[in-house]
């Protein structure tokens, strides 16, 4: 007969079943990004990798430098961020320190529904509505173009921000506005020069955590940013990012064991550690500023 | 008006310029493309397989293909899910190094880029366990991607449940099985429902990692069983919008608006649920 | 303690310590069966601590550890083989701040006895249990909606009300009123001695006054050591420590 305490016993026992997935998902990942990458090496040395300039894995002459795929990728991250940083955070401040409760509650929501927005809809913004209204100023522009893949991506990065650096003005205390006002102050000043200092480490892993989004983003730069990549500074021309050239290798038809395909994963791999890496600091600093709460 | 005062106004009016700004760009967005996409709004278009003809390509395939793949996705995803969340949150001990380390794992996941999953996917679940580029990879694969999510809502909203019910049930004589499934998960179900209900709506609008994984972009049956070929609405919506034509850009554009709507009746059940659930605490 | 009282609740040789720190020294007692016994003294002396032994709820607290022994029904409670859920069902807890569960009055009442698996007539018991709450009135027209929305004298009620519902050997109340309105605090006064008639009550309070008023023993806890037990008008008529009588007339605490 079942009583009730061998039945918690059995359930705390079978629950732990379900952490499972979760883990063998991680150690797959590694496993599998290295082992395929392995091959790719044993026929590219690392330095030629890492800091080859020319990239041309699919068509002779060969080339294996991966810079301008990263070089492709970080102009989409500039960009996008030089954008979205300043309006995510001002709006932020709007949000949380300006606008009335009532125009709060009906704004908010709205700016999480751009969240929601798949990012291949962006793709298609980007590519047919975008870049034709930014060729009415600057005519010479590509069709394909990382100006226009750049902003959509700030576009979807910018309610992440937003809402972080809005959850860090909230769990300021009164306090600190209170002292600042008594002693004179504007809201400009106050906000200025006393909030957004206080909320400034939760404000960087909020970059770098929408910088590690912008890296990672692939729909709106297949669409819009282009096929070629290339190790240029224009954001008017065509440029290609590594989530886009891993997507081109899996729609091609590159063959299993050849360098192609291995070239697929090694890219993989280094997507992989880079967004890593910023989203692990981004991660820690959130932690730390958690710590040091007031 | 001294020089700090205009300095003021002037911020004040940036940050209010900044944060209607994006809602602008949602509402410039939403606009464009229904315009676009209002001619070729129709039944029929919701009704016809994808063809070579813009003028006759319609989304029923997707449309079935992702209601299909979200079904499966959603009965793979949501016990696994809930299940960990509710053994991390109250079968782990807190503070121990396997809860820290299993927390990491969790959040190191969410951040993933989503082709990353698609590779994964590919090579797990299309090559290694054969399942080929079928729903069933497709629908693991978005389980893999979603799984992050559920979970760090899901304890999240166990998180807020007050110590006091818990205490208040063990002085009843209560297991611990009966304060979790008894006390606790009631408290948290409409937090972890609003959890659900947004990683729902990321899966559908996903398109990175099926297309890795075989979502292909011309498929003119409808899926038979789990281990057929399909399409999804964001993959037909890349692969009309991908071509030179500007018929089939139009006919991309209206997917788009179908899409939106699923995404945003999900989205306004998700923000009613929240407002109920701070309702029902705060009475 | 006259010999003619039947003991319920024995504590021998108990010392209990928060990792390092000892907060109970060498308490002996014995506490009677279907009177109120009243826990009185300074804050932080240990009151609460000693209260939550008896049905071990100091279990969640890191770092708790209880040299000695505590005998319910001569059985020692801190007995490895102890099954603890069946302890806490025979022993009613009342908690300071009111803590009805979020959802209907009924089935507030009714959740203690369906997990411990009892089967009865539920709507009976619940009005029985509201009656002898003395909140029955109150409710009976509203049993089904959600007990957050009572006052907090209400809700205070009703915990007594699901505490009885298990039908404990004896309940624990943990400065119950402490929270609540002084009129409020009345009704739940007249509750406890109404209660006592048929079960035992140990009951921590800050307020003198109200252990003076409901108590028929008093136990007077200083810095973690029982300094005096006796029936409660020898401790405030003729206390035999000097502390008992200091902190009875206000010097300290």
């Amino acid at each position: 007969m079942l009583t009730k305490r061998s039945l918690d016993q059995c359930i705390k026992i079978s629950l732990r079943i379900f952490l499972i997935p979760s883990i063998i998902c991680t150690l797959f990942t590694v496993v599998f990004l290295v082992k395929e990458s392995l091959p790719f090496f044993k026929d590219v040395s690392i330095s030629d990798f890492l800091l080859g300039y020319n990239w041309q894995p699919l068509i002779e002459p060969r080339s294996f430098g991966v810079l301008p795929l990263v070089s492709g990728t970080m102009h989409i991250v500039l960009i996008s961020i030089i954008f979205a940083l300043p309006v995510g955070i001002l709006s932020s401040i709007y949000l949380s320190e300006i606008a009335s409760k009532k125009i709060r509650k009906y704004l908010k929501p709205s700016l999480e529904l751009l969240a929601g927005v798949p990012s291949v809809v962006f793709g298609y913004f980007a590519l047919i509505t975008l870049t034709p209204i930014i060729r009415i100023f600057f005519p010479q522009i590509e069709a394909f173009n990382s100006l226009s893949a750049a902003l959509v991506v700030g576009v979807m990065i910018l309610p992440m921000i937003t809402s972080l650096c809005d959850d860090s003005l909230q769990s300021l205390p009164k306090s600190i506005k209170e002292a600042a006002y008594a002693l004179g102050c504007t809201q400009f000043e106050c906000i200025f020069f006393v909030q957004l200092p206080a909320v400034f480490k939760q404000m960087s892993a909020s970059v770098l955590l929408a910088i590690s989004r912008a890296i990672g983003e692939t729909m709106a730069v297949t669409l819009a940013a282009g096929a070629t990549p290339s190790l240029h500074f224009d954001p008017l021309k065509s440029i290609q990012t590594m989530t886009a050239f891993i997507v081109q290798v899996c729609l091609g038809d590159a063959q299993n064991g050849t360098v192609e395909y291995h070239s697929c994963f090694a890219v993989a791999l280094l997507l992989f550690l880079i967004t890593f890496f910023f989203n692990g600091l981004g991660k820690l600093i959130l932690k730390r500023a958690k710590n040091h709460d007031y | 008006m001294t020089t700090r005062e205009i300095y003021n106004l002037l911020f004040i009016f940036l940050t209010k310029a900044c944060s209607y700004f994006c809602l602008f760009i949602l509402i410039f967005l939403i606009s464009s493309t229904l315009i676009k996409a209002w001619p070729e709004l129709s039944f029929e278009f919701l009704n016809s397989y994808p063809s070579r003809f813009a003028n006759k390509a319609g989304i029923k395939a997707a449309l079935v293909g992702s209601f299909y793949l979200i079904c499966l996705t959603s009965i793979i995803a949501l016990p696994v899910g809930i299940l960990s969340a509710l053994c991390l949150e109250e079968y782990i001990p807190k503070k121990s190094f396997t809860k820290k380390i299993l927390e990491l794992n969790i959040s190191n996941l969410a951040s993933m880029p989503s082709i990353v999953y698609g590779l994964i996917g590919l090579a797990l679940f299309a090559r290694f366990l054969n399942f080929g580029t079928s729903l069933i990879s497709g629908a693991l694969t978005l389980s893999l991607l979603i799984l992050p999510i559920i979970i760090v809502s899901t304890q999240a909203a166990l998180k807020t449940v007050p110590k006091a019910i818990s205490l208040a049930g063990y002085a009843m004589g209560a297991h611990k099985y009966q304060i979790v499934f008894g006390l606790k998960l009631p408290y948290a179900l409409t937090g972890i429902l609003t959890g659900v209900i947004l990683s729902i709506s990321r899966a559908i609008g996903e398109s990175a990692p099926l297309i890795i994984v075989g979502a292909v972009g011309y498929v003119s049956f409808l899926p038979d069983n789990l281990f057929d070929s399909y399409t999804v609405l964001p993959v037909q919506i890349f692969n009309w919008a991908g071509r030179p034509s500007a018929d089939f850009h139009n006919r991309a554009a209206a997917a788009i608006i179908i899409l939106l709507l699923v995404l945003l009746s999900f989205n306004i059940f998700a923000i009613y649920l929240r407002q109920k659930s701070i309702r029902n605490t705060k009475s | 303690m006259s010999t003619e009282e039947e003991i319920l609740l024995e504590c021998k040789n108990v010392n209990i310590f928060y990792g390092k720190k000892q907060v109970l020294h060498d308490i002996n007692l014995k506490f009677p069966k279907n009177k109120v016994t009243a826990i009185i003294g300074p804050s932080g002396c240990g009151k609460s601590t000693l209260l939550r032994c008896f049905n071990r709820m100091n279990d969640f607290t890191e770092g708790f550890k209880l040299n000695g022994m505590i005998k319910f029904k001569n059985l020692d409670i801190y007995d490895k083989a102890t099954d603890v859920p069946r302890l806490r069902k025979n022993v009613g807890m009342l908690f300071q701040k009111p803590n009805p569960f979020p959802k209907s009055i009924y089935k507030n009442i009714t959740w203690g006895p369906k997990i411990n698996g009892f089967k009865m007539d539920y709507d009976q018991l619940v009005e029985k249990c509201l009656k002898k709450a003395a909140l029955w009135d109150e409710v009976q027209d509203r049993q089904h909606e959600s007990a957050l929305e009572l006052s907090g004298g209400q809700q205070q009620r009703l915990c007594i009300a699901r505490t009885i519902a298990l039908n404990p050997e004896f309940i624990l109340m943990d400065e119950p009123c402490s929270a609540l309105d002084p009129k409020s605090t009345n009704k739940i006064e007249a509750l406890i001695k109404e209660l006592s008639q048929k079960y035992t009550i140990i009951i921590v309070t800050h307020n003198m006054q109200q252990a003076a008023r409901i108590s028929d023993y008093c136990l007077f806890l200083l810095s973690g050591k029982a300094v005096e037990f006796r029936k409660t008008e020898e401790l405030f008529n003729a206390p035999k420590s000097p502390k008992t009588k200091n902190y009875i007339e206000g010097l300290f605490g």
